[in-house]
C-alpha cells in the first residue's frame, strides 16, 4: 500500500519527462526509485533529480541532435514569450487607458491599442496550436495595421509594438523544422512562457525606493527568482533563450524615443545578452565532456 | 559520435563506464555498482543516472543490450561497447599520469603523502 502511494507519487514526478520518453524509460526509472523504499514520499534528492533530468530530455539531451534540439525550439519558444509579453503590456495599457479616462472616447483607445492585442494574442493563439504559417501571418498582419492605425505605439515606438517585429523572424526561422526535431509541446510551452513572464514580474524598480525594509525586500526577492530561474535554466537551456529577446523590448522603445537611461537600459540588455551567452557556455560545456 | 582522442569524462559517466566493465548491468545494478566503486562517493539519484545513460548512449560509448519483464517492469540491460572502453581506459590513464605527477614530487618521509598505493582500486 505504502509502495503504491509513493510509485503514484514519483509517477508525478516522472511527469516532467515528455510523454514518449516516459514511455520509454519509466519502468527503469521506478525500478530504482522504488528499489530501497518503505517511504510514503519520495526522497528530495531522487525527486529534484527526476525534474532537472525531466528538464533535460526536454532540452534534447536524449534527442540525436540535441544542438538543433535547443537552437530551434529555443528560438521558437522566444518567439512565444515574446509574443506573450506583447500581449501582456498591451492588456495593461488597455486596462491603464480605460481606467484613466478613456472610457470618454472608447473607440479612440481601441483604435490605438486594440489591433495590436488581437493580432498578437492571434499570432500567440496559432503558435500554441501549432498553426506556424498562421502565426507569421498573424504576426505580419499586426506589424503593419497596428502601424497604419495605432499611430499612438508606433510613434512612441511601445515595446508591445516591437513584440512582433521581434517575433517576426523567428517565427519565420521556425517554418522549417530541422528533421528528428520535435516540435513544441503545448503543456510545456504554457510553463515556460510562465516563467519567462514572472522573471518580467522581478521588482527591480523597487530597488531605488528610500525605505530600506522595501529595497532589502526586493533584493531578496529578486535573487530568490533568479536563483530559481536559473535552477531550472541550467538543465533546460531554451528558457534562457525564450527569456532574452523579452529584455529588447523596453530598451528598443527607449532607444526610438530617445529616452535612452543607461541606468535603466543596459542591465535589460546586458541580461538579454548574459542570457544567450549562459545558454551557449553551458551547451557548449555539455558537448565537450561526456 | 565524436573523437576518442580528445573525450573527457566527468565523474558519473567515468564511473558509470567502469561499472560496466564486468559485463552488462541494468539501472539499479549500475547505481549500486558505482556507489560500490567509488567508496560511495558517487551515488546516483534515478534521474541523473539516466541523463549519464542518454549521454554515453548517445556518444555510443554504451548500448542496450537486452530487455527482461521483471516484476511487471520492463528492465534494460546495458554494456560497454568498444569504443567505450576505449575511452574509459584513456581516461584512466589520463588520470594516473595526472595522479603520478603529484604522487612523484611527494617525498617518502612527508606526513601529507597519501596512501594511495596501499589502498584497495
Amino acid at each position: 500500500m505504502t509502495d503504491d502511494i509513493l510509485e503514484r507519487r514519483y509517477r508525478a514526478l516522472l511527469r516532467s519527462y515528455p510523454a514518449g520518453y516516459r514511455d520509454e524509460r519509466a519502468d527503469e526509472l521506478l525500478e530504482i526509485l522504488l528499489a530501497d523504499s518503505g517511504r510514503r514520499w519520495p526522497e528530495p534528492r531522487q525527486a529534484l533529480a527526476l525534474v532537472r533530468g525531466g528538464l533535460r530530455v526536454r532540452a534534447g539531451s536524449a534527442s540525436p541532435r540535441p544542438g538543433l534540439v535547443l537552437l530551434w525550439q529555443g528560438l521558437q519558444l522566444a518567439a512565444v514569450a515574446v509574443l506573450a509579453l506583447g500581449v501582456l503590456v498591451g492588456i495593461d495599457d488597455l486596462v491603464e487607458a480605460f481606467q484613466f479616462g478613456g472610457l470618454d472616447a472608447p473607440l479612440l483607445v481601441l483604435q490605438d491599442l486594440g489591433p495590436n492585442v488581437f493580432f498578437n494574442a492571434a499570432a500567440l493563439a496559432a503558435l500554441f496550436l501549432g498553426r506556424q504559417r498562421l502565426a507569421v501571418g498573424f504576426a505580419v498582419a499586426a506589424i503593419v495595421v497596428q502601424t497604419a492605425i495605432s499611430q499612438y505605439l508606433f510613434a512612441n515606438g511601445m515595446p508591445q509594438w516591437w513584440a512582433p517585429v521581434l517575433a517576426l523572424p523567428l517565427l519565420i526561422i521556425g517554418l522549417r523544422r530541422p528533421a528528428r526535431v520535435a516540435p513544441l509541446e503545448r503543456g510545456n510551452t504554457a510553463l515556460v512562457t510562465v516563467g519567462v513572464l514572472a522573471l518580467h514580474l522581478i521588482p527591480v524598480g523597487e530597488f531605488w525606493r528610500v525605505d530600506p525594509v522595501v529595497r532589502i525586500t526586493a533584493l531578496v526577492v529578486t535573487v530568490a527568482a533568479v536563483a530559481v530561474f536559473l535552477w531550472f535554466a541550467t538543465a533546460d537551456q531554451r528558457l534562457l533563450i525564450a527569456a532574452a529577446p523579452t529584455f529588447l523590448l523596453d530598451p528598443l522603445h527607449r532607444a526610438m524615443t530617445g529616452s535612452l537611461d543607461a541606468l535603466q537600459t543596459w542591465p535589460s540588455v546586458a541580461a538579454g545578452v548574459a542570457l544567450v551567452a549562459f545558454a551557449v557556455l553551458l551547451a557548449s560545456r555539455r558537448r565537450a565532456r561526456a | 559520435m565524436r573523437s576518442t582522442s580528445r573525450v573527457s569524462l566527468r565523474e558519473p559517466s567515468y564511473f558509470v563506464l567502469a561499472a560496466l566493465l564486468d559485463g552488462r548491468l541494468h539501472g539499479y545494478a549500475v547505481v549500486k555498482r558505482v556507489e560500490e566503486l567509488s567508496g560511495g562517493q558517487v551515488k546516483l539519484a534515478a534521474g541523473s543516472l539516466y541523463s549519464v545513460v542518454d549521454r554515453l548512449l548517445g556518444e555510443g560509448y554504451i548500448a542496450a543490450d537486452g530487455e527482461e519483464i521483471v516484476n511487471g517492469r520492463a528492465r534494460r540491460y546495458y554494456r560497454l561497447t568498444d569504443e567505450g572502453h576505449t575511452v574509459l581506459a584513456a581516461e584512466a590513464d589520463r588520470l594516473a599520469q595526472a595522479a603520478r605527477v603529484v604522487h612523484e614530487r611527494l617525498s617518502p618521509g612527508d606526513g601529507r603523502r597519501s596512501n594511495w598505493r596501499a589502498s584497495p582500486a
